[in-house]
């Protein structure tokens, strides 16, 4: 049932919605000039395109990007994978933003005996931006609520196997190792840039270096720390962003595999129900608060780190 | 890197924090060229003093399991994985030998005939 909703939001709204503006222009088809505005300025328009053509490429650009929101949506479905809805309703939304532009375009120039006598921009802003973000609006109710993981049975979760009375410290992190390296590669580029171009300026190379390494140093490793006082996650070499979780809002802990797509990128990634330090694909600590909310890291031995999380919190007991 | 200890427990605080790094060597954990957590963050994060976990990574040098650098703190040296090993065999032939009441001289000599 779910799969049949998020086929339809992904799918069939965003078709809908270039059907309809083809429809539109069918019916507008007697008060449209052959040209019609494609860009306005700040005296008023100041490009044109062929009606037919902007047609084509619009609607085609639309029908691409629905095709591959569909895909992506149904194949990251199989795959057992949330698609939350507001990801889908954005998707929907870029799938029929070159669809609002050309209604936008049409509507401006409706009647008009040349596309340089089209009506304000703000019309024509107003079409694109309404009919996509109506569509996206659609998609995201049509998808229906976001579904979340079960959370693991109790017994499931791992241990580090603490006895009473004992304490302990798990210590940890994870890298990317192409990534800490980036910014060396970068400053070797930089050198052998300079010295094989006499006369070359410093900057802007350098400012680009710079920023680089910077980058490379802010996201090439996740650092965990397991205590008594509780779970202490940092990003890069810097350490910063940080968060400390303590165990009252801590409802367990257990591992995942992030591929490298997951979260839709490197470094803080934040997410529908999640906060994710991910420096690379592989496995993943995953902590579950009692907010529901998922706090994610991409440290080596994740499977320790969570044992001790839940022998710390308790969240065995149930076993 | 685990490190667990056991204030009621008759063996040494040290000896029981050498005992975690040998179990994380022995099992994967810590691999060739990977640095030990720094001593006060170890210390602090278990509450113990900072001297008990520097005494910790001292045993481990004179093993040869773990080497001491100025800059890079402890870090585990090659030889680090095959003497793990063994002195996790070594430990539980000892409490295996303990426990069916062998004393070390006697220990010792079934190791010796084992070597001949």
């Amino acid at each position: 049932m779910k799969t049949t909703r998020l086929a339809l939001a992904g799918g069939a709204v965003p078709l809908a919605v270039l059907g309809g503006t083809w429809a539109l222009q069918a019916a507008w088809a007697d008060r449209l000039p052959d040209v019609v505005a494609a860009h306005w300025g700040l005296t008023g328009p100041d490009r044109s395109a062929e009606l037919s053509t902007m047609t084509g490429v619009t609607l085609g650009i639309g029908a691409v990007l629905t095709l591959v929101t569909l895909v992506t949506v149904l194949v990251s479905r199989l795959r057992g994978a949330v698609v939350p809805r507001s990801a889908v309703g954005f998707v929907a939304w870029l799938a029929t933003l070159p669809a609002g532009v050309l209604a936008g375009s049409m509507y401006a120039a409706l009647d008009a005996t040349s596309w340089r006598d089209a009506g304000p921009a703000w019309s024509a802003v107003g079409w694109a931006l309404g009919l996509s973000v109506a569509a996206g609006a659609a998609a995201t109710l049509v998808a229906g609520p976001t579904e979340r993981p079960a959370p693991a049975e109790p017994r499931d979760l791992p241990s580090a196997g603490l006895q009473p009375g004992e304490r302990a410290s798990w210590i940890g992190g994870g890298t990317n190792y192409p990534m800490a390296f980036g910014g060396l590669v970068a400053v070797l580029g930089y050198a052998l840039l300079h010295v094989s171009i006499p006369g070359l300026g410093v900057m802007p190379f350098a400012l680009a270096v710079l920023v680089v390494v910077l980058a490379m140093a802010a996201v090439c490793r996740v650092r965990v720390r397991v205590d008594t006082t509780g779970v202490t996650l940092s990003l890069g070499l810097f350490g910063f962003p940080n968060r400390t979780l303590t165990y009252d809002e801590i409802a367990s802990a257990n591992t995942e595999e992030m591929t490298m797509g997951s979260a839709g990128g490197y470094g803080l990634r934040r997410g529908v129900g999640y906060t994710a330090f991910k420096v690379r694909a592989g496995e993943t600590l995953t902590i579950t608060l009692n907010s529901g909310h998922v706090v994610k890291a991409t440290v080596d031995h994740a499977d320790r780190a969570a044992g001790l999380v839940n022998d710390l919190t308790g969240a065995r007991d149930g076993a | 890197m685990l490190i667990r200890i056991d204030p009621a427990s008759q063996a040494p605080l040290f000896e029981q924090v050498a005992a975690s790094v040998r179990r994380g060597l022995s099992d994967g954990e810590l691999t060739r060229g990977q640095q030990l957590p720094p001593a006060r963050e170890v210390a602090t994060s278990l509450d113990i003093n900072v001297h008990t976990v520097l005494r910790a990574y001292g045993v481990l040098r004179d093993e040869g399991l773990i080497e001491l650098r100025r800059r890079r703190g402890a870090v585990v040296t090659g030889a680090a994985d095959t003497r793990a090993r063994l002195n996790t065999l070594a430990g539980e032939l000892v409490e295996e030998a303990r426990r069916v009441g062998i004393g070390p001289d006697e220990l010792t000599e079934i190791v010796k005939e084992k070597f001949a």
